[in-house]
């Protein structure tokens, strides 16, 4: 199913963590066959955080859910690829093994602690779940002081008092730390944080995002952190992997994507985002709606909203290969060479800018 | 970060020092009105009935005969005086004698408690054995012929009215296959027929609601996350689905179990079984007002508890709605 070849499998360091490989996953729908991820690569390294951007419907959630096999099939459907963890294809391993992987090797995160949590049991007996399933040696009590411990790592004051309580006793924020307390509970070696504070007031963001760094610091894990917010990205990410309508469109170190995007779809990701800079200034949207998937546009996704394009023909006919273009840099456009003169990137004091003015997170 | 969100109302219960208490003194007394009520009506329908005089002396009485019956049994008084009379004899769980068998009403129908209690627990179980795990399997199974057919039973168990299904099972299994006794009776063996008959539209009921609640928790976040904790697909539905989908059919067990009451009534004289139904419809039939008295009374008392029973019940399940603050 690629469009592309690429024997070196995907953009990334070299050595990955986990690795994606060419996936694609389609949604049945009652209207047709829906291509949420077409051909998408991406590679995490051991130690390395590794932003995925994109608008909602971009296929970043659902890569991220194939890992753990968690998407409900049907509707979802896996039609090609393969997701590398430690020698292992996950799309293939038997449910046994991957029921030892998740929570255990590879944790996460998801975007609505309000609902991500049982309602119905205590928050340390949810917590002491995820710890005993995989340290069966633990007898009870050793679950509960460690999960304890974790509370208390996350930031959760009166942690014996609080392991008692139920969900709907917890503020948001709270709950999102249980959920990063959950995550980290057994060292995994890959988190995926999945839009870990989209959900969440703006107040409590920045404490949410201390958290999530303090975790990924006690377990050295590889992170895929997952959002829509830049600044989020640029704070936390070493590298940025940028999706669109189910295709990866740009790939590079945060740093170089910031100062110069090779991707048109990016610049326009960047220059919407406000700045907080002295002069007023009207934000600059990307022009056009997010492309509809069940009739994605032709050749290349991005071409009717694309700024670049300039009506040649190639954009609308010919879906742009997603070749490396420097080292450590990846991009799926006709016209990438266009794009590295000055004006075609931003410069690094609004990629400043974009961190603060974007999620809160200073 | 404060403690609780102060937006969520069921927080509400915390405001006060004892929610617990308030609770029950709340419901007990929604009990006490609840009961008076149907004092009231059931006197009054009882009255609207018919002379009693005219139902127990023979049609050749005398004028006289029938002035000194009423002056002796106190029917001759004010209507308000009689109910008077009505409920302070209640209070005390006097209702008088049966104007057939002329022994106490009360006694009549609390000796037949515990026979149908027994026969409506028995449904109830009866009940839940057969829902859990075809609603389960329907849940799970979704979509698939596996479903589809649970779901043709449970529609056809809850059209089939119970005297008509309590009649088949009596042709089957009593009289072709002789393997259960035609009457029931509170054993073992004499409850099995009675028990189907009264539990199966419980069942298609308990087992259609299970199916809905547990696919719209499959939906949930949180049964992602047991999975995504590396729970395995048992704990999961049987733990963390389970327990969420079990709170609105805790709510409509309640409700079954008072339907329940009222149904037995046709399912006891079905099979002669010896309860409270078949005494009162038995009552009903000779227009002995005094035992349908008693036993109404008896019959809301019994709602009332299990009302309440459901209540704590739910409250254990569901820890958002606190009673008693922790």
């Amino acid at each position: 199913m690629s469009h592309f070849v690429q024997d070196s499998a995907a953009p990334g360091r070299g050595d990955a963590a986990l690795s994606i490989e060419d996936l694609t996953v389609e949604f049945r729908t009652p209207e047709g066959t829906l291509r949420a991820v077409d051909g998408v690569s991406y590679e995490v390294g051991r130690g390395e955080v590794l932003g995925v951007v994109g608008e909602s419907g971009s296929g970043k959630s659902v890569t991220a859910m194939s890992v753990l096999g968690l998407l409900p099939m049907p509707p979802a459907r896996v039609r090609s690829g393969r997701i590398m963890f430690e020698g292992e294809d996950l799309l293939r391993v038997g449910r046994r093994r991957l029921r030892e992987i998740r929570g255990g090797r590879i944790a996460m995160v998801f975007q609505d602690p309000m609902t991500a949590l049982n309602p119905v049991f205590r928050v340390g007996d949810q917590l002491g779940e995820a710890i005993r399933k995989h340290n069966p040696d633990f007898s009870r009590s050793d679950a509960r002081r460690r999960a304890i411990d974790l509370l208390e790592m996350v930031g959760i004051p009166f942690p014996a008092q609080r392991y008692r309580q139920y969900p709907h006793q917890y503020s948001g924020g709270m709950r999102q730390r249980v959920m990063i307390a959950m995550a980290i509970a057994n060292k995994p070696s890959v988190l995926i944080a999945d839009e870990p504070t989209t959900a969440l007031d703006v107040t409590i963001q920045a404490q949410v995002l201390d958290v999530l760094k303090l975790a990924k610091e006690e377990t050295g894990a590889a992170t895929i952190l997952i959002s829509h917010d830049l600044g989020l990205i640029a704070e936390m990410a070493d590298r940025v992997a940028v999706m669109y309508a189910g295709r990866l469109v740009e790939s590079a170190a945060v740093r170089d994507l910031f100062a110069q995007p090779r991707h048109p779809y990016t610049q326009g990701l960047i220059k919407s985002v406000p700045s907080l800079s002295a002069e007023i200034q009207a934000l600059t949207p990307i022009e056009g709606q997010p492309p509809d998937l069940m009739h994605p546009p032709s050749g290349c996704r991005f071409h009717p909203r694309c700024a670049l394009r300039q009506g040649r023909s190639v954009c609308a006919t010919d879906q742009p290969p997603f070749e490396q273009i420097a080292t450590g840099r990846w991009s799926a456009c006709h016209f990438h060479e266009e794009m590295t003169g000055v004006d075609g990137g931003v410069r690094e004091r609004e990629v400043d800018n974009a961190g603060s003015g974007g999620g809160g997170v200073t | 970060m404060s403690d609780v969100t102060a937006k969520r109302p069921w927080t509400l219960a915390r405001v006060t020092a004892s929610p617990g208490l308030r609770f029950a003194i709340q419901r007990v007394g929604y009990g006490v009105l609840v009961m008076l009520a149907v004092s009231v009506v059931v006197f009054l329908l009882t009255f609207l009935t018919g002379d009693p005089a005219a139902l127990i002396l023979p049609p050749e009485a005398t004028p006289a005969q029938v002035e000194a019956f009423r002056v002796q049994r106190g029917f001759d008084r004010p209507i308000l005086v009689q109910y008077w009379d009505f409920l302070s004899g209640a209070l005390t769980l006097d209702f008088g004698r049966s104007l057939m068998q002329g022994e106490d009403a009360m006694q009549m129908v609390l000796a037949r408690l515990a026979p149908s209690l027994k026969l409506a627990m028995v449904s109830l179980f009866a009940s839940l054995v057969i829902a859990i795990p075809l609603g389960l399997l329907a849940a799970m199974k979704r979509g698939t012929w596996i479903d589809q057919v649970s779901r043709i039973l449970a529609l056809i168990g809850q059209c089939t009215p119970n005297f008509y299904l309590g009649i088949v099972l009596i042709l089957v299994f009593a009289v072709q296959l002789r393997l259960l006794p035609a009457t029931g009776s509170p054993t073992a063996r004499g409850l099995v027929l009675p028990a189907i008959t009264l539990g199966l539209y419980a069942a298609a009921e308990t087992m259609r609601l299970l199916r809905s609640s547990l696919l719209e928790v499959f939906g949930e976040d949180y049964v992602r996350t047991a999975r995504a904790k590396g729970l395995s697909e048992r704990v999961t539905i049987l733990k963390h689905a389970m327990k969420n989908a079990a709170i609105p059919v805790v709510t409509v067990m309640g409700l079954q179990l008072n339907t329940m009451m009222g149904r037995a009534v046709v399912t006891e004289t079905v099979f002669t079984y010896p309860g409270m139904g078949m005494l009162a419809f038995r009552a009903i039939a000779n227009r002995d007002f005094i035992v349908v008295q008693a036993f109404v009374i008896v019959m809301a008392m019994v709602v009332v508890t299990l009302n309440l029973i459901v209540d704590l019940l739910y409250s254990r399940l569901d820890p958002r709605i606190q009673l008693s603050g922790r």
